[in-house]
């Protein structure tokens, strides 16, 4: 029995300090769900001798997460929310990764009839027809090019929720799944619809647009703020994942034969 | 439904190839869930105990305030371990989030209440019984507290079953506190929620399967030796 | 044969009073046990005997009376040199063995087999030393509870109506011990309606009705030439509570 109690407390004891050479990774969600931590992390691995632990959240909440100073590095994709966690000086400089795009997403009999418009039309379309939308509402990066896209519109979405407008303050993919559910369009990156599993038979509408480009930027959590963030070993995972070298392994990652992201 | 045929099918195959992934959250799962447990047993037993044979003043706010806690969401238990062990929290400089060690203390945190709660409705049944006993004998409290657990046992085994199902279960706080990283603190539960967002719903439902599967063996087993054991030793 | 003095005697007890809601079940009173003996507390259901007997035994705190043994005041290291055999057998839910080893544990540190197995042959349980107490019969059950009472040796024991609803067999065992115990030197207080048993066991009896004691006698006295009215229609299987 007393045994078993120190063997525990060994136990609890070891899982504190083993942290040594990894550092924590707050994230945006797509990046884990469309498999390009699995692909990019072993490379990682091989080449520096660093583990990476990736924290998926939402952009907002991965945002958050790093300013209580729980992450090393932070990679989103919400240009806006980066700059106001820049402002507040727990980052010095966006780090470009890496890019790709949104996409609306909706059933092949597309009720709306938004094929061949484009997304701005699409969205107008939506109000019009009131047809079901599925919005994120959770605060993420991918949320909040949607809002952006209705503001730009002068249509104010918090009014037409509940109707045919509806939020599931969740994450990417369970959002789809309602979609897919609902028979409703939803907003996507592009990432993790190619690699979500659950289409049926759910198309991409409104693609590649120069406007909705999608780009996944890197952050040092400011050793100010964060005396205790690991900042040299972030800082070569950055530089491993701006290099040219990483940049041919990101191009490379392939779902279905389609590219999941790009790099300028 | 096609989609129960590819779970029950992804699950099988998934059990027979011994699937590493596999092997690896399921043994985490139930290695924090154990460990949790044992703790909480190892303080829930005797604090239920003593709220049951005790009286002090502040008993009953005090049972009612642990009742309460049994119904407390994972979610919220989550988020208060994770202010606490946050860097910037007042435990950040354990560096301990992100660990198994914080789901551990995440799990206590939940299954404890469960396991004094319990206890406490259990020993009282015994207390009425046991304490003009214990007071002719003058019998020390710890003595007293430690009688009435191990004369208990067969009904504690309850308690500590309702435990492990909440542990094994609950996805809300392991997730937050654990951050469900890849071979560092993803379990059963945080899988299936990953799985789900990925659209992999016959996988997540395997892994479910599986999940119950497991439970369901555990508490026939347990439930067997109990009333095995109580008759042998109680009798009816 | 020399028996020691028993250093807990005598039991004084001023003016014991006990109320429960507004009912009082024990009113004022007064009395000294010797140490000789077997006390017979009698009366009839609902007199107050068994309170009368926790309290003495200190089950039941009380403020407004004093009861001392050998004129110091009740407390743990008094109580720890006393008996108790409840009306309804209270055992763990262990051994034969292990109910016995385990009141010997909170009196002394170590545990002596030899001495557990004496006391299971004298209530004659010895062939059930190893069986759980929860498959004993209630006779079983109630000898068991004596051997525990008795394997400590205390100065005072108390028996609660610890014979009624049991064989004769097991009446007759236990009936054998208590008169041994006192034989060697242990105070006897025991409760009872059994008029017979009282015959059979008391040198004294307190006659307790409605809470208050009508008479303390000697047995013989007592059951020849009852002096309370009250007394006189118990005997005679008469009085109504």
């Amino acid at each position: 029995m007393q045994n078993f109690i120190i063997s525990i407390l060994i136990y609890l004891f070891i899982s504190v300090i083993k942290a040594d050479n990894s550092i924590i990774l707050q994230s945006t969600t797509s990046l884990k769900n469309s498999g390009f931590y699995d692909y990019i992390l072993p490379f990682i691995y091989k080449d520096l001798g660093i583990k990476v632990n990736v924290v998926a959240v939402g952009t907002g909440a991965a945002i958050r997460n790093s300013m209580n100073c729980d992450g090393d590095l932070l990679i989103v994709h919400s240009p806006q929310q980066e700059k106001v966690f820049m402002e507040n000086g727990f980052s010095k400089k966006n780090h470009y990764i890496m890019h790709n795009y949104f996409v609306v997403v909706g059933p092949k009999n597309d009720p709306a009839k938004i094929s061949n418009l484009n997304v701005k039309s699409a969205f107008k379309k939506f109000f019009k027809t009131k047809s079901f939308f599925i919005s994120r509402g959770d605060n993420s990066g991918t949320d909040y090019k949607e809002k952006m896209i209705w503001k730009s519109l002068n249509l104010n979405s918090s009014k037409f929720s509940v109707n045919w407008y509806l939020e599931t303050g969740t994450s990417m993919g369970a959002t789809i799944n309602t979609a897919v559910g609902l028979n409703a369009y939803t907003f996507t990156d592009k990432a993790t619809w190619l690699s979500f599993k659950n289409k049926l038979d759910f198309i991409i509408y409104s693609d590649d647009e120069e406007n909705l480009i999608n780009i996944y930027n890197a952050h040092i959590i400011s050793k100010k703020k964060c005396p205790h963030s690991k900042y040299k070993l972030a800082n070569r995972v950055l530089s491993w994942l701006s290099s040219e070298n990483s940049k041919k392994y990101i191009i490379n990652l392939k779902n279905k034969n389609q590219q999941l992201f790009y790099v300028k | 439904m096609n989609i129960y045929w590819d779970s029950i099918f992804t699950a099988i195959n998934l059990i027979v190839s011994l699937d590493k992934k596999l092997i690896e959250v399921f043994f985490l799962s139930f290695k924090v869930t154990i460990i949790a447990l044992f703790i909480s047993c190892f303080i829930g037993l005797p604090l239920g105990t003593f709220l049951a044979t005790q009286r002090f003043k502040g008993r009953n706010l005090l049972i009612g305030i642990i009742n309460s806690l049994m119904s407390l969401p994972p979610v919220v238990v989550g988020l208060f371990v994770y202010i606490n062990l946050s860097r910037s929290g007042p435990f950040g400089w354990l560096g301990i989030l992100y660990t198994p060690a914080a789901m551990i203390i995440a799990q206590i945190v939940l299954i404890l209440p469960i396991i004094a709660g319990l206890t406490t409705q259990i020993i009282e049944d015994l207390q009425e019984n046991y304490n003009d006993l214990f007071v002719s004998l003058v019998t020390p409290k710890v003595t007293t507290i430690k009688a009435y657990i191990i004369d208990a046992r067969y009904s504690l085994i309850t308690a500590v079953l309702a435990g492990l199902a909440k542990g094994i279960s609950e996805v809300g706080a392991v997730i937050i506190v654990g951050g469900n990283i890849d071979h560092l603190t993803r379990v059963m539960t945080t899988t299936i929620t990953m799985e789900t967002s990925k659209g992999e719903l016959s996988l997540a439902l395997a892994l479910g399967i599986i999940l119950l599967i497991t439970s369901i063996t555990i508490n026939l087993i347990v439930t067997y030796k109990k009333y095995n054991l109580k008759d042998r030793y109680y009798g009816n | 044969m020399v028996t020691k003095k028993n250093t807990l005697m005598p039991i004084k007890v001023k003016k014991l009073n006990f109320e429960k809601g507004h009912r009082k079940l024990l009113t004022d009173i007064s009395c000294e046990i010797k140490a000789k003996g077997i006390t017979i507390i009698l009366g009839p259901n609902g007199a107050g005997k068994t309170l009368f007997l926790k309290c003495l035994h200190g089950l039941i705190s009380y403020s407004t009376s004093e009861v001392t043994f050998a004129n110091k005041t009740l407390n743990k290291s008094i109580r720890k040199q006393q008996s108790m055999v409840f009306q309804s057998p209270i055992l763990l839910r262990r051994s034969v063995f292990k109910n016995i080893s385990f009141a010997l544990q909170q009196r002394s540190k170590i545990i002596n087999k030899e001495k557990i197995l004496k006391v299971l042959k004298r209530v004659d349980l010895l062939n059930l030393v190893n069986e759980n107490a929860i498959f004993l019969s209630g006779g079983e059950k109630q000898r068991l509870c004596l051997a525990r009472a008795i394997v400590t040796l205390p100065k005072v024991l108390f028996l609660d109506e610890a014979t009624s609803n049991l064989d004769p067999y097991s009446i007759q065992i236990i009936e054998k011990i208590i008169k041994e115990v006192n034989r060697k030197g242990t105070k006897v207080i025991a409760v009872t309606h059994d008029l017979l048993q009282a015959k059979r066991l008391a040198d004294d009896i307190i006659f307790i009705n409605k809470g208050k004691i009508s008479e303390f006698t000697s047995a013989k006295i007592f059951f020849s030439k009852p002096k309370s009215r009250e007394g006189k229609l118990f005997i005679a299987g008469n009085l109504v509570v």
